[in-house]
């Protein structure tokens, strides 16, 4: 990624993590979707990807991208500890 | 005085929930005539015993007479766990709770003197087809033939709206008897995270959010109305 679309990606995690941090889990959905459609190579974007579609309610797919942070980062803690409990319920 | 509980059979859920109520800080006896399960479990529970719970000698040996619960989980035979609930009963156990198979089982077993019948196989693939068909119950417990609690994922028309608002009980004859919330907060390391919060009894002015499951109390008909708003 040139500089450009960098920022971009950037800004919107910045923007997700806002809507998470505001119960906006829906809203930070959006957002992530776009980040993903930019770089789908980021353990952070799914992280907050599959965090925001946890709170949506959204457990399946939330499941399919707590795998996928642990697919590029396997020592990913959050992520484990998200997936198991999901797993569990 | 603190419960003495009793768990019979370490089976995998006789040994689950030995470890449970050790974990809580009980007192368990925990038995079973496999002196493998007692190596395996030793380790973890302070009063594993092995012992043939049907041999009365053995079971008062034990200290089994102190015992004010008991839970006979049996997988294999129903007749030792008949006569091993009629020894538990004639050392004095106060509750005796048994883990049965299947109907002809639990019939059995509560006429030979059982205080509780479960049914932990049927019960979890009640609740399993539950959520197999509705993604959005998250759980399920089926209270009479008529009422059960759920857990339900908030209706998209409840969000922001208080629960008086919501006139759940007026249109559908339902109880909110909880809500269980994902609220966001930052972890040690800075990043984002969810944490399950939940409200017990909430009150009319608690506002619905996003990520909500509603626990609801109610007739099987008007929850059905609920799910569909």
């Amino acid at each position: 990624m040139n500089e450009g679309p960098q920022e971009r990606f950037k800004e919107l995690l910045e923007k997700a993590e806002f809507y998470i941090l505001n119960q906006k889990y829906s809203e930070a959905v959006k957002i992530l979707k776009q980040a993903i459609a930019t770089d789908d190579e980021s353990p952070h974007a799914h992280y907050l990807y599959a965090l925001a579609l946890e709170g949506s309610n959204e457990q399946e797919k939330a499941k399919q991208h707590f795998r996928r942070v642990l697919e590029l980062d396997p020592e990913h803690a959050e992520a484990k500890t998200h997936l198991d409990r999901l797993i569990g319920e | 005085m603190p419960k003495i509980f009793a768990v019979i059979g370490l089976g995998t859920f006789g040994s689950a929930v030995a470890l449970e109520l050790a974990r809580r800080g009980y007192e368990v006896f925990a038995c079973d005539r496999d002196p493998d399960k007692i190596e395996e479990l030793g380790s973890e529970l302070a009063n594993a015993v092995e012992l043939d719970a049907t041999d009365e000698k053995s079971l008062r040996d034990a200290g089994l007479d102190e015992v004010d619960t008991a839970l006979v989980s049996f997988g294999d035979s129903i007749a030792d766990s008949l006569l091993v609930i009629m020894l538990l009963k004639g050392l004095g156990v106060k509750e005796v709770v048994v883990k049965v198979a299947d109907e002809r089982h639990a019939r059995l077993v509560k006429r030979i003197g059982a205080d509780r019948v479960i049914f932990p196989e049927r019960d979890m693939a009640i609740r399993l087809v539950e959520n197999l068909l509705s993604p959005d119950i998250f759980d399920f417990i089926e209270l009479s033939e008529e009422y059960s609690l759920v857990e339900i994922a908030a209706r998209k028309k409840m969000l922001g709206r208080k629960l008086a608002d919501l006139h759940l009980r007026k249109r559908f004859g339902v109880n909110v008897i909880a809500i269980r919330s994902k609220v966001p907060v930052v972890n040690k390391k800075g990043v984002p995270d969810i944490e399950e919060k939940i409200n017990i009894a909430p009150g009319a002015e608690d506002e619905i959010r996003e990520g909500d499951t509603l626990v609801i109390l109610g007739r099987d008909q008007d929850i059905e109305r609920v799910k569909k708003l």
